[in-house]
């Protein structure tokens, strides 16, 4: 298990963060102490068997599920609410299907109170980053997947927050779509450099984008291992993939999650 | 060719009515003439109604009272079926009460809002409103209760406080079902509204309807539940064009007219 | 599958009545209150008790009614209107609108006679029913009919015509014929929807029936209550309301009780 130092304080600092779900039938423990350091600017994967809790663990951080236990602090502050500062994009339901794509992406600037000429040039701006000139006045059930998804990533990145929640975001989409997708994420994430928690079933997706990548173990979920991604940067998609860094890393990486769908991991 | 056929199809029923009507009446099934006035009598009534100027005024003041208990019906049962969709302890509190009135005919308590109302204008708007309102408050309560978390989640996570989620988030994505049950509630409205101006008269065209019928005016009988009919359909058709408009954004299909 | 899920512990008693005592108190606290108010509002005069007699008296007098013959007669002879039409409108509704779902031509056929017919207030039409066949019950079951049938038709109609293709064929392919499959797969998958249609008719037709017996007078229930609105007894008026609510909320639970027992296999509402 390889974990560095942090040098610079810490953007998210999560310790023995856990979570219980009552139930009629009883409880279930979901989430049984995760320990994660984000520092400013790194894009940090999570993967995990299903149903393991990783999107509840960025629930969490979010502050839309309360922890159950342990502590989880943001810029060395609790987390107890949802905030801007913490955008999300889920993989689906994230559109308002009664507003338009402009009406989506101006959403978070009204609420700020920013005028509504800037509110419309700023959105613009952004429908115009992600490529969707031409589509403001569509809605939603007019866009394909891929579209809505860029829609959602644009109403988050316009409230420019300092961290960047992504549940599994390309989940639902195709294949071909997908790559593209992650392709103009890490451009904007290059750009921007935020810090960025990325849920994912995909280990050639966590391998490609992000700087670490923890390893949740089966429910009750911990941290198996967190994995050093030192592929350098700038990545091309295909030409990582023939590296022989990146397979010895997806090798370790499949074999870990392999053993935690198999029940053999030694979570107690 | 297409659309000659189209347009045959949603006229012949109305065809069919006039035919069948005029071979009635003029054959004396149902009745003699008098019963059964033929078509043309019940026209030249209409003419002499709405020449006079009777026709008009009770019209206005049937639709007037349908569109107040509707109005209010749509408010309360928004307001109220929200409560109980979102909040878990109205919900508890409510829901017996809600459970038990929505099957109970509320013809029963007609006669009870007599007494509590009085056999004027009151009474009537309340027996619509009663109609009315429980399509919308059920309706309301199923579609608000239903909403996908992340939908407000993604509100709060672009600033917006809970409170203002209910006006900004919940509303709008329970729309479809809340107009679904508002459809519902606006037949409600025209049939407590008609019912209560036939039993306790005095105006409007129930009252037309009924004392026509004591009187033995059979045509204006005849014409006012022609007039309730056509109000009925006008009013249905604005309701889906509002629904339209409102509802430019969904996905699902246009439901059947009817 | 992965270590088994910390499923276990059962939520401590305390915890669990504590969660689900809201459950319990607060519809048993909202009702009471409500009595409560029906009870004492009255009788501290801030109504009339003129125009709502406080609760207690209104459920002594329901017992009186309960013990009156008349009460008895007219109830019965409505009930049994009632269910006749109901059961008519079945008959006629559920194969009507079946068929409709299956069979396009006939749709386009019926639907625009469904349209003109919708929107005309069907209680209303009694008064005409009235002139053409007299106040017997002929006319008295014909208006029941007339007022459940449309709704049952288009719930009908909505569940056959909603059916996945797939189902169809699969039946098809284990030699289901054109007869059985109507029998063996569209009438049980229409099931719920039709159900759901005959829960609504319940109510409008009782609607309908009272509706129409408080316009024609004579016999029934409806009447045998709007006669009591004439003659000024006020008690009356509200014990007959109380019963038949009571009625009606019966008849919807029952209803629902049978359909969860009968058709346990339903998913979803009805």
């Amino acid at each position: 298990m390889t974990e560095e130092r942090p040098a610079a304080p810490p953007k998210i600092e999560a310790r023995g963060v856990c979570k219980v779900f009552e139930s009629p039938r009883g409880r279930v423990r979901a989430i049984d102490g995760i320990d994660l350091v984000a520092r400013p600017g790194e894009f940090i994967s999570i993967v995990g068997p299903s149903g393991c809790g990783k999107s509840t663990f960025l629930y969490i951080v979010g502050g839309f599920v309360e922890a159950s236990g342990g502590t989880l602090t943001v810029d060395g502050a609790p987390v107890q609410r949802p905030d801007p500062s913490r955008g999300i994009v889920f993989q689906e339901f994230v559109l308002f299907p009664w507003k338009t794509v402009l009406g989506n992406v101006m959403y978070g600037l009204a609420e700020r109170g920013v005028p509504r000429r800037e509110r419309r040039e700023q959105a613009q701006a952004y429908i115009d980053m992600v490529h969707l000139s031409g589509f403001e006045k569509h809605y939603p059930k007019e866009l394909s997947g891929g579209m809505k998804q860029r829609v959602a990533l644009a109403r988050t990145l316009i409230m420019d927050p300092d961290i960047l929640l992504m549940d599994e975001p390309f989940g639902a989409i195709d294949a071909q779509t997908r790559v593209v997708l992650q392709t103009e994420l890490l451009q904007i994430w290059e750009r921007t450099k935020k810090t960025v928690l990325f849920v994912t079933h995909s280990v050639e997706e966590a391998l490609y984008l992000s700087d670490r990548i923890y390893v949740l173990s089966g429910r009750p979920s911990r941290v198996r291992e967190v994995i050093d991604v030192d592929l350098p940067r700038p990545r091309d998609s295909e030409a990582i993939v023939g590296t022989p860094r990146y397979g010895e890393l997806h090798r370790r990486v499949w074999s870990l999650l392999q053993a935690e769908q198999r029940g053999d991991g030694a979570s107690s | 060719m297409r659309t000659l056929a189209w347009i045959a199809l949603r006229v012949y029923p109305f065809a069919l009515l006039l035919l069948a009507w005029s071979l009635l009446s003029k054959y004396g099934i149902l009745g003699n003439q008098f019963v059964m006035p033929s078509p043309g009598r019940v026209w030249e009534t209409f003419k002499a109604l709405v020449h006079d100027g009777t026709l008009g005024a009770e019209t206005a003041t049937t639709l007037q009272r349908v569109l107040i208990a509707y109005a209010m019906a749509i408010v309360a049962g928004i307001v109220i079926g929200t409560l109980i969709g979102r909040l878990r302890y109205v919900r508890l509190a409510l829901r017996p009460i809600a459970s038990f009135l929505f099957p109970t005919p509320k013809v029963a308590l007609y006669p009870a809002m007599f007494i509590i109302f009085g056999l004027g204008s009151a009474s009537k708007i309340a027996f619509g409103f009663s109609e009315a309102l429980f399509p919308i408050l059920l309706a309301a309560a199923a579609g608000t209760s239903q909403i996908e978390p992340r939908l407000l989640w993604s509100a709060a996570a672009l600033g917006t406080p809970a409170r203002a989620a209910l006006v900004k988030v919940v509303i709008p994505a329970a729309l479809p079902a809340i107009l679904t049950g508002a459809r519902i509630g606006l037949v409600g409205a025209i049939i407590g509204v008609y019912m209560g101006e036939m039993i306790a008269g005095g105006d409007g065209l129930g009252h037309v309807m009924a004392d026509a019928y004591r009187t033995l005016h059979t045509a204006d009988m005849y014409a006012s539940i022609i007039t309730i009919s056509l109000i009925g359909f006008a009013l249905d058709r604005v309701f889906l064009l509002a629904r339209g408009w409102l509802l430019a954004w969904s996905a699902e299909e246009e439901a059947q007219a009817a | 599958m992965a270590q088994a899920p910390d499923a276990g512990t059962p939520a401590r008693l305390g915890s669990r009545l504590a969660a689900s005592a809201p459950a319990l108190v607060l519809p048993i606290l909202s009702v009471a209150i409500l009595l409560g108010l029906w009870q004492v509002a009255p009788r501290a005069g801030w109504v009339r008790a003129t125009s709502i007699p406080p609760f207690s008296e209104v459920m002594t007098q329901v017992w009186a009614l309960l013990g009156e013959p008349e009460f008895w007669t007219n109830l019965a002879g409505s009930a049994q209107r009632w269910a006749i039409g109901f059961a008519l409108a079945i008959i006629v509704g559920v194969p009507l609108g079946t068929m409709m779902g299956r069979w396009r031509p006939l749709y386009r056929l019926v639907d625009p006679l469904l349209v003109v017919g919708y929107p005309v207030p069907k209680a209303a039409l009694i008064l005409l029913f009235v002139l053409w066949w007299g106040a017997g019950n002929a006319s008295r079951i014909v208006i029941i009919v007339a007022g459940c049938l449309i709704p049952i038709v288009i719930s009908s109609y909505h569940g056959a015509h909603g059916i996945e293709p797939r189902l169809l064929w699969s039946a098809r392919g284990l030699g289901t014929g054109r007869v059985g499959s109507w029998f063996r797969v569209v009438l049980p998958a229409a099931l719920p929807q039709i159900l759901s249609g005959l829960r609504l008719g319940i109510a409008i037709s009782i609607f309908t029936l009272l509706a129409s017996e408080l316009l024609i007078r004579g016999i029934g229930i409806g009447s045998f209550m709007f006669t009591a609105l004439d003659n000024g007894q006020t008690l009356v008026v509200f014990a007959m309301a109380t019963i038949l609510a009571v009625i009606g909320f019966a008849l919807d639970f029952l209803y629902m009780r049978a359909v969860r027992r009968w058709l346990p296999w339903l998913e979803g509402d009805v």
